[in-house]
């Protein structure tokens, strides 16, 4: 898909999630979110393809605000469909079956509000990230915000990073990270009430924490311990989306392992153009963590970048299996680096920057220069 | 990857100083060699060679080494091929020098580098303007060297690109900064430090211990243990001086 103005229309994608949960619900067909996310969503991407258009980097000012508008816009609707999910537990009784297959929908929503929450946080308007933090907070993930922080200061870090050392599940990955960066967000949050001499009450995680207190009161209010339930279900699944979101973007990256990647941000990507427009770019992530300041519009495919097997539905799923999926990505990263370093070999064949690789790969003990310079080619 | 940064107007309508200074938002290597590339030609060079390096070694071999190239490849293919690394007067005239000078004031000591200079005149370096940068004079800290070249002969070319010496000072100097904070950067994240597990080490260094340490920062003292032990895991020994010797090393303390 190379269209642009087609792209530039698809970011309104974003808002399906929320609309087919209730199609749902209304067809009589609860499970048709996931349905959509993890069978559909794939078989289309062979049809629709990747996403090949060119980034908006100098949008007009009305395309740039109706860019801009988009994860308002989100927020919008997510004002409505929460107290609407609130009030149909209440009212429309249901299955187990349809019980389950609705609070699957509803994580897949929550799911993308961290990710949607994450485009609002970065943003440069205060009033965003105070968007960004409530829906993350929404989502049960109120210190999302502090967290990202040291998330990015620590980005192809080997030790205590996210950057998943090959052999770490999931399960063990998701449970350390999240308290780890639980404490993380609270040290970081106190170290700046001391800072800036404020009282207790300043502080933002404990004022974004009431937001999913609030709700989980409301699910259980009005629609009673089953709501609760599948508010705490949203909350403990978010949480885990998060943190295996997070493992599927850095799985094995780190300066230490793979120095190569430092220019890829030290990020798996992934291509696909429904994807692209439901996340808002959220898989072009290496460009993201280059620069930071960069909107959504503005990311596109990162040229000779790592890229991952699947969409991030399918390798979620495969990440359920760690020795799978290991050996998987195992696979692909020894492959990218490899056609990497020819690539480098190639380019820099002939002058001061290839000497010095094969120079300092003597140095390191390599037996002769011929055996380099012919492992290069 | 941000390939527009200062190439979205014209050479003419905008200050050079203001394209020298959007180095620092450059990314990766490509990017930046390429803005030097454009900048070296909006201030009158064809050619250029940027090298840096911690001295004293010039060898190829010198981990340090780190290039950006706007020259002919034939140049460079000769210049490795005969090792002119370890003869090159430029380097001897940067290491020991900060202003920058005509290619034509450099003192020619041996026929080695007298043929150095003959080919590079041969492939576009007829006239020459050499620019040395240093982070400091401590002959141990990392420094540059921007070599620009120009085909116009050497009393004509020469004065020209002289005239632009503040501007080429300029980049030399912001290239310098861009590889000391990429390579610091490198460093950090091949050890998983954060800024301020930086600056526990530098209180370490400066000699101040974990008591002191928690009454500066206001913590308690089993956090301080806490964070440095964190660091002593980090670099995989057992004493904090060794992490801070090793952080040194890596150019993190400087």
């Amino acid at each position: 898909m190379k269209s642009r103005a087609v792209k530039n229309a698809g970011y309104l994608l974003a808002l399906a999630p929320q609309i087919i949960l209730v199609l749902g619900v209304y067809t009589g067909f609860a499970w048709l979110s996931v349905l959509f996310f993890f069978v559909f969503l794939p078989v289309v991407r062979k049809f629709v393809g990747n996403d090949l258009s060119v980034p908006n980097t100098a949008p007009s000012a009305f395309l740039a605000g109706y860019l801009r508008a988009v994860p308002r816009l989100y927020f919008v609707t997510w004002a409505i469909v929460l107290p609407w999910s609130i009030w149909i537990l209440s009212v429309k009784p249901m299955t187990v079956a349809e019980y389950i297959g609705f609070a699957l929908g509803l994580w897949i929503v929550n799911s993308l509000n961290t990710a949607i929450g994450h485009e609002l946080i970065h943003s440069r308007s205060r009033f965003d990230r105070a968007l960004g933090g409530i829906l993350n907070a929404s989502a049960g993930y109120f210190h999302f915000p502090e967290e990202h922080l040291s998330h990015h200061e620590r980005t192809g870090h080997y030790h205590g990073g996210d950057a998943a050392v090959p052999g770490t599940s999931i399960y063990a990955y998701a449970a350390g990270r999240y308290f780890r960066y639980l404490r993380v967000a609270w040290e970081f949050e106190t170290a700046r009430l001391k800072r800036n001499k404020s009282i207790w009450l300043a502080n933002r995680l404990l004022r974004r924490a009431l937001v999913p207190i609030l709700i989980g009161a409301a699910y259980c209010y009005f629609a009673g311990v089953t709501g609760l339930v599948i508010y705490l279900f949203q909350v403990v699944g978010a949480s885990f989306s998060v943190q295996a979101i997070t493992y599927l973007q850095h799985w094995g990256l780190s300066e230490k392992e793979t120095p190569e990647l430092r220019d890829f941000g030290f990020s798996w990507e992934d291509g696909c153009w429904m994807q692209a427009c439901v996340t808002l770019n959220h898989a072009f992530h290496g460009q993201h963590h280059l620069t930071l300041a960069r909107p959504y519009y503005e990311l596109g495919t990162a040229k000779g970048g790592l890229l991952l097997p699947a969409s991030y539905p399918v390798m979620f799923v495969l990440a359920l299996f760690p020795q799978f999926f290991s050996g998987i990505m195992q696979a692909r990263l020894e492959a990218w680096l490899k056609d990497f370093e020819d690539r480098e070999m190639q380019e820099h064949s002939s002058d001061c920057i290839g000497t010095t690789m094969i120079a300092q790969a003597l140095s390191r003990g390599q037996a002769s220069l011929s055996a380099v310079v012919e492992n290069s080619h | 990857m941000g390939s527009g940064i200062g190439m979205d107007k014209s050479s003419q309508q905008i200050d050079v100083m203001d394209v020298i200074s959007d180095l620092s938002l450059c990314v990766s290597e490509n990017e930046a060699n390429n803005l030097t590339k454009k900048i070296v030609e909006m201030l009158g060079g064809q050619w250029f060679v940027y090298t840096t390096l911690l001295p004293p070694e010039f060898n190829a071999a010198n981990d340090s080494f780190r290039f950006f190239i706007g020259c002919k490849a034939e140049l460079c293919q000769i210049y490795n091929k005969r090792m002119w690394m370890m003869n090159d007067p430029f380097f001897e005239y940067a290491r020991t020098n900060n202003y920058p000078t005509v290619g034509s004031k450099i003192k020619v000591q041996t026929a080695g580098q007298a043929e150095i200079m003959k080919v590079g005149a041969q492939h576009g370096f007829r006239s020459g303007l050499v620019v040395p940068t240093h982070t400091s004079m401590d002959a141990n800290k990392r420094m540059g060297l921007l070599y620009i070249g120009s085909e116009l002969p050497e009393e004509i070319g020469e004065p020209l690109l002289l005239k632009k010496r503040v501007q080429f000072g300029a980049l030399g100097t912001e290239l310098l900064l861009w590889w000391n904070n990429r390579l610091r950067q490198q460093a950090m994240r091949k050890y998983s430090l954060v800024d301020e597990e930086v600056e526990l080490l530098q209180l370490s260094k400066k000699g101040m211990v974990a008591q002191e340490i928690a009454a500066l920062f206001d913590i308690k003292i089993a956090v301080v243990y806490r964070k440095l032990n964190s660091i002593k895991e980090k670099f995989n020994v057992d004493r904090i001086e060794q992490a801070v010797v090793a952080a040194d090393a890596a150019g993190l303390l400087g």
